[in-house]
């Protein structure tokens, strides 16, 4: 189900380099491992448009067809998702509960079902959210 | 003297003044998108080259792309690796200082075993430590008040000056706090008069085209950065902040702290773009963002079903 990324090395530390002041402020690069990068399709369950941490939750089917329920971050807070277009009503229509999305996950070093998002994808395949 | 440093601050904040009904006017939604300067002196930028070196009303961020992709980079307006703090230049602890810095435990910064710790060496340790958020004892992961200096560094959240006859305010999108500076020439407070502040008391006084802040009166409770470096209820800031040029912003501190400091921490100087009213509209508003913490929302939520599942607390098992 899991389709690990080979992330070109140049991409990622154009975008670590990128994220650096985001991910220092959150703590991000501590809790979650970014060297590992990963697409899954997901099934929003919850999204909470909260400062300053937004959160999203989402359903995801394993190997054996069972479903888990995650736990994610994305590394961004309201203030700066409005700032590049993404208000509330936007946000929260693109990832209403029941929305099959595509999510770049990194998961979080402890293991379990925690991770952060780096990149949302719609069923249409344009990057939502994170990606502005 | 005092009477005409208070002459001078009046003058300043005379003009000032005239920044704070355009300024106010930013706070009305309606039509704020399509406007001017951020700074309200004037409609839009001056002469180049021609600038007033006391105004410094106005939004300032570390991060202008944030609010503008088509603003130039400013790489000056970066830090060092491991993100944004006091300073890299830590003076050596004292036993106290010491004893207090390892009690606080960070969740910023890199991992100790990380290969950004290990490729950075020369990083104080302050910024080679970090835990997962989790497992940090930060105060503000639970919405208490950052303080200064701590909030002075936060970005790319951006802060707002607004100078008044006797007052000089900060407010800050980060947390939705503020901060009073008093410039009516009164001095500090003594010590072991008054309740410590996680913000301190302040004073301001222009020198030359350097607007001076010192403030003393601390909570000890407070960190200075998002590192863990602590301070003592002794601890003296003093604030230097001086425009560069009309959209420039240079601001450098000293923390003077003996019971954990061995000397005087100067900070690296923190260069702060002004951010121009029509790059604050977002959303049909334009000005700050609410970027408050609420233990409702942090706490209650984030805290709970994020924050401690990243660290392997009450996680779920694959």
């Amino acid at each position: 189900m899991k389709r690990y990324m080979n992330v070109a090395a140049t991409l990622l530390a154009g975008a670590l380099l990128q994220a650096a002041p985001a991910m220092a402020h959150h703590g991000s690069n501590i809790s979650y491992d970014l060297s590992k990068s990963y697409e899954q399709k997901a099934t929003i369950t919850q999204f909470g448009y909260i400062n300053p941490h937004p959160i999203v939750l989402f359903d995801v089917k394993n190997k054996k067809g069972e479903v888990e329920h995650w736990h994610s971050e994305i590394v961004t807070n309201p203030s700066r998702m409005i700032r590049s277009g993404w208000g509330k009503i936007r946000s929260e229509a693109a990832l209403k509960p029941g929305t099959v999305v595509t999510l770049t996950l990194s998961p979080a070093k402890a293991g379990g079902l925690s991770a952060l998002i780096t990149k949302i994808t719609n069923d249409k395949g344009e990057e939502i959210i994170t990606g502005n | 003297m005092q009477s005409r440093v208070s002459s001078a601050v009046a003058l300043v904040t005379a003009v000032g003044l005239l920044g704070i009904g355009a300024a106010a006017c930013t706070q009305e939604g309606k039509g704020a998108a399509e406007g001017t300067a951020a700074s309200g002196v004037e409609a839009g930028k001056p002469e180049a080259g021609k600038f007033d070196p006391k105004d410094i009303s106005g939004v300032w961020t570390r991060n202008p792309q944030s609010f503008n992709k088509d603003a130039p980079p400013c790489p000056e307006c970066r830090e060092p690796p491991g993100g944004y703090g006091f300073g890299v230049d830590v003076p050596p602890f004292t036993p106290e200082g010491q004893k207090r810095f390892d009690a606080n435990i960070t969740g910023k910064g890199f991992a100790p075993d990380s290969k950004e710790a290990l490729a950075n060496p020369q990083l104080h340790i302050g910024r080679r430590r970090g835990v997962p958020p989790g497992l940090a004892n930060d105060p503000q992961s639970t919405c208490n008040p950052d303080g200064i200096p701590r909030l002075l560094l936060m970005t790319p959240a951006p802060y707002e000056i607004l100078v008044t006859p006797e007052r000089v305010f900060q407010f800050f999108e980060w947390t939705w706090a503020h901060r009073e500076v008093w410039t009516d020439g009164r001095v500090l407070p003594e010590q072991l008069d008054y309740v410590p502040r996680w913000f301190g008391y302040s004073t301001g006084k222009w020198e030359g085209d350097t607007f001076v802040v010192d403030s003393n009166g601390f909570d000890d409770r407070s960190w200075i950065d998002i590192f863990g470096y602590p301070h003592s209820d002794q601890m003296h800031v003093t604030e230097r902040y001086k425009l560069r040029d009309h959209d420039t912003l240079e601001l450098q501190i000293t923390v003077t702290d003996p019971v954990i400091y061995t000397k005087p921490w100067v900070s690296e100087v923190k260069v702060n773009k002004r951010v121009a009213k029509a790059d604050l509209a977002a959303g049909g508003w334009s000005g700050l963002q609410e970027d408050v913490c609420a233990p409702l929302d942090e706490v209650e939520v984030f805290n709970k079903l994020v924050r401690d599942k990243a660290a392997g607390l009450g996680s779920d098992k694959k």
